[in-house]
This record gives C-alpha cells, structure tokens and sequence, in this order.
C-alpha cells in the first residue's frame, strides 16, 4: 500500500513524467548535476507547499516557472557568476517556458532506462529489487531466499530506490548536452558531469 | 522566501525509500508515516517521486518481454534476470527447482486477423482476440494472468479452486468463478463481467478500496480510479462479438470504426478526408474479411475505396 492522496496522484501523473524537462532546464541555470537535482527537489516542495498548484492549467509549465525563478535568484545571490550563466538566463528570460523545448522520452524508453539502472546497483539491493518488484515473490520470501531479516531486505530495497532516482536524473541531465554547452562550455566540473 | 539550498534532498530521499519500502512490507508504522510526510512538503514530495519509481517498475515487465529486434522475445525477460545475477549460478543455493517454478511464466499472443485459445491451468481458459498477448503463471497454486497486450476472454470454471489474479496494466483484479472480458487500453483496464463476479483487489499505485463487481456489469479501471457500471445489452453484444468473428458497432464515427477495424486487419484502413469523420455508422460485420464493410461503405455512404498497395486501404470522399 503506498498510501498515495489525491494530490499525490496529481503530482505522479501530471508534474513528475516531465521531470527531464525541468532538470535540464536547472542545469542550465546551476551549470551542476547536483545542484540541478536539488533546485528540482526545491521546486517539488514548493509545489506541495501551495495547495492551489493542482489549479494550473499547465502543470508543467508552472513547475518550469518555479524552477527559473529558483534559479535566479540563486544566481543573484551568487558572488560570482560566469559570462554563460548569464547569457543563459538572459535567454531563458525570452523563452518560452510552455513549449517542450527538450522533448519527451518515450514511455519505452523511460522503463528502459529504468532496466539499465536496475542492471547497475550493487548486487544485494538488485536481488531484492528484482525479486520483490518482478518476480512479485512476498517480502518475507526475498528475505528467507537471502537469508536475511525482513529488516535488512527493506534496507536494501530502499537502497536500490534511492541509487535508481539517482543514476536516472543523472542519465536525464547527462543525455545530451545542449548545443550552446557544447560551443561555449560551462565550467569544468559541469562539463566533466555530461560525460558518461 | 526562505534560503535555497538548506533542504538535504539526498537525506530525504533516503528516508522516503525507506518508507516505500517498510510500507510495501507492512512493517511500518502507518502514523509515522503520516506525521513525516506531513513535517515537510519536501518529504511529501521526494516521497511521490520514490512511489512512482516504484510503480514504474511494476510496468517494466511489459518492456522486457516486448518483442526486441536484437534479443528472442521469448527469452528477453529470462535474459535480462540471468544477467542480472537473480536466476543461474548466482541464485541462492537450494533455490534451483523452486526458481524455475517461480520465474518461469508462460507466453501466449496472436497476430491481427488471429485468435486463439490457451488453458492456464486448471480451471482457467483463455481466448486471445487478435494482436494480444498474455502470460501466465501459478503462484501458490493460485492462477496469476498478465493481459500484456490487447484483449482476452478470460473464463474460470469451478475447478479453477480460488480465484484467478489478471494483472493488466497498472491494476490487478481478482476473478472468481465466471467469464470476463478483458480489454487493455493504455493503462486501463475495461472489463465486462459475462457471467460471475469479482474484486478489485489491489492496485499498485492507489489506496483505493476493494470494489467488487458482478454479471452485467463493466468496469474501467486506471491506476487510480475505478469505474463500475450496468453495461447495456448493446455494449454486451459490441463487447463480446468478437468471439463470434464478428464487429459490431452503433452509431459509431467512422474514425472509432476504421481504429477497431483495424486491429484484426494486416492490410490497415486509412481515413484520407477528415471529413469523413462525421460518418456516424451502425452494422455488424465479420471481423476476418471487410470487404462487405468496405462496399457499405462504398454504395450507402458515397466513400472511395482506393486499394495503396499491400499495407493500406485508403478510403476518401467520392467525387
């Protein structure tokens, strides 16, 4: 039972299927994977913070909003700020933030993401993931093939999760890099994070 | 506005997988949850995000086992487990035939224009419409369906002994002894009950509560909403016509017709002239071969059957 409410289910089906989108836009603003990942996880808490976020008529539109203007002022606090940061943001200022201006994944290829990752954790959490969430055997039965308490399944378990949320973000925002990246760069480190 | 950048993400999604988890096994404490979730709009919302993976991953299965131009289709799921250390020499030792029994789950699909029947285990039968595709396997004795792709009648007789759990998308149903129609659309599952009755019993995104269905009645159910109501006599006869090779429709827009058509044909039809769209019809026509279809079409309705090679019937308005 995951105890989902109505906005809960509103958040699933509306906001989170364009979550690439609005990682690559707050990489382009913060120039860094872990900071992208973070003004993201800002927005997110700011949309479960209004509770008449479910009236916007374009929901991911609203969160592409929520997540520049994040950005900028994290930009404005900022002490220094690189040439490009602020010819992005000049640009972003004209865009327009309701068009799908870096495309959508397909369905597919969204869960084939997902069975690459699932191939990548440690060997104990993808047993569990696999064996819970694919071979639908009952907790208690991942346990007891393991040898291992219900306890220490569920840690590997949430394990999994966590590195899964991780490396597919990653995989979003280091997919393909912006050809305005590619000609004037970001800073070292932004750049080393779109590499594979 | 508050500072950016305090909140630590990385710590909460921790604790919001370990909640997934310890709900999904039933060890947590349900008020603990509630009162975290609530602490922080951050929670609430690393929270969703970690259900959805994992709901996501409820779906992936559909992927695995579609058919794949490099790897056998057959084999894709069976591939990706060896690879990824859960069945074969990395397994558990004493696990061997209990693995097979567990892992293995048979396929059976149909090409357009095919059906076919197949018997799950006892008790259970299943007719495939054209272009489907179900699996099935036997957990704890209990017959388990995954209605992966299209549509199937699914009838579970006495000797069935329990109920038969069809998985179709991101729901799961149980069907006591009777006989179902089962359709996939996207997500969704429409379900008629023929004969019998059956539960809603688990849906795996959803906290919505058991609803129990029965005869003469249809059911649509999303990841988070169902929807029961009496079907019409009419909607059990366009439903189950298939079975009989036959497509019924009334009153439908040429556009819904020509889409239903089309998943028994190899050789699809194509609406040229968008106007043609307002074309309302009614009929009931063999499912196999449209040519009666298609010269109603021609003599009633003024429409243009142009023969587009081996794929295509493109119909247009006739000057």
């Amino acid at each position: 039972m995951m105890r989902l409410r109505d906005f809960d289910h509103w958040f699933v089906d509306h906001i989170l299927p364009y979550e690439r989108q609005y990682l690559k836009l707050a990489r382009r603003l913060t120039g860094d994977f872990d900071e992208a990942a973070d003004l993201v996880h800002d927005a997110y808490a700011r949309v479960f913070a209004h509770d008449g976020a479910r009236q916007a008529a374009n929901p991911r539109a609203y969160v592409l909003q929520i997540v520049r203007n994040l950005g900028i002022q994290k930009i404005r606090r900022a002490r220094i700020v690189s040439i490009e940061t602020v010819a992005a943001v000049e640009d972003l200022q004209h865009a327009d933030l309701a068009i799908d201006a870096f495309g959508q994944l397909s369905d597919r290829e969204e869960l084939r993401r997902l069975i690459v990752a699932i191939q990548k954790l440690p060997t104990q959490a993808r047993r569990v993931v696999i064996m819970r969430r694919f071979d639908e055997m009952s907790p208690k039965d991942v346990a007891a093939r393991l040898g291992i308490s219900v306890s220490t399944m569920e840690k590997h378990l949430a394990k999994g999760l966590s590195l899964l949320a991780d490396m597919l973000d990653a995989a979003e925002v280091a997919e393909t890099p912006l050809p305005q990246e590619r000609e004037t760069g970001w800073s070292r480190k932004a750049r080393s994070t779109t590499r594979r | 506005m508050e500072p950016q950048g305090q909140i630590d993400h990385k710590a909460i999604r921790d604790e919001a997988s370990l909640w997934v988890a310890r709900l999904d096994s039933g060890s947590a404490d349900v008020e603990a949850f509630e009162r975290w979730r609530d602490a922080d709009p951050a929670h609430a919302a690393a929270y969703a995000k970690i259900s959805r993976l994992w709901s996501r991953m409820g779906q992936a299965e559909a992927v695995l086992e579609a058919p794949a131009p490099v790897a056998a289709p057959a084999s894709s799921r069976r591939a990706f487990l060896r690879a990824a250390g859960v069945i074969g020499g990395a397994c558990v030792v004493g696990a061997g035939a209990f693995a097979t029994r567990t892992f293995a789950k048979s396929t059976a699909s149909t090409r357009p224009g095919e059906q076919r029947r197949v018997t799950v285990g006892p008790g259970v039968t299943l007719d495939l419409n054209t272009d489907s595709k179900v699996s099935w396997r036997l957990q704890k004795g209990e017959p388990h369906v995954w209605l992966d792709r299209g549509e199937a009648a699914v009838t579970v007789d006495r000797s069935a002994g329990g109920a038969c759990v069809l998985n179709a998308g991101d729901v799961a149903v149980d069907l006591t002894t009777g006989e179902f129609n089962a359709r996939l659309r996207g997500g969704s599952l429409d379900l008629l009950v023929l004969k019998g009755a059956g539960a809603l019993h688990r849906s795996k995104t959803s906290l919505t509560p058991a609803t129990r269905f029965e005869q003469g009645q249809s059911v649509v159910v999303t990841a988070s909403d169902t929807l029961v109501q009496k079907a019409s006599l009419e909607s059990l006869d366009e439903v189950s016509a298939w079975r009989r090779g036959e497509i019924v429709f009334q009153g439908a827009p040429l556009g819904a017709v020509v889409e239903e058509y089309n998943r028994y044909l190899t050789r699809k039809l194509v609406i040229a002239d968008p106007e043609l769209n307002r074309l309302r019809l009614g009929g009931r026509f063999t499912n196999s071969d449209p040519s009666d279809f298609l010269e109603t079409l021609r003599s009633s309705f003024n429409v243009r059957v142009v023969d587009a090679g081996a794929d295509t019937i493109v119909l247009t308005r006739a000057s």
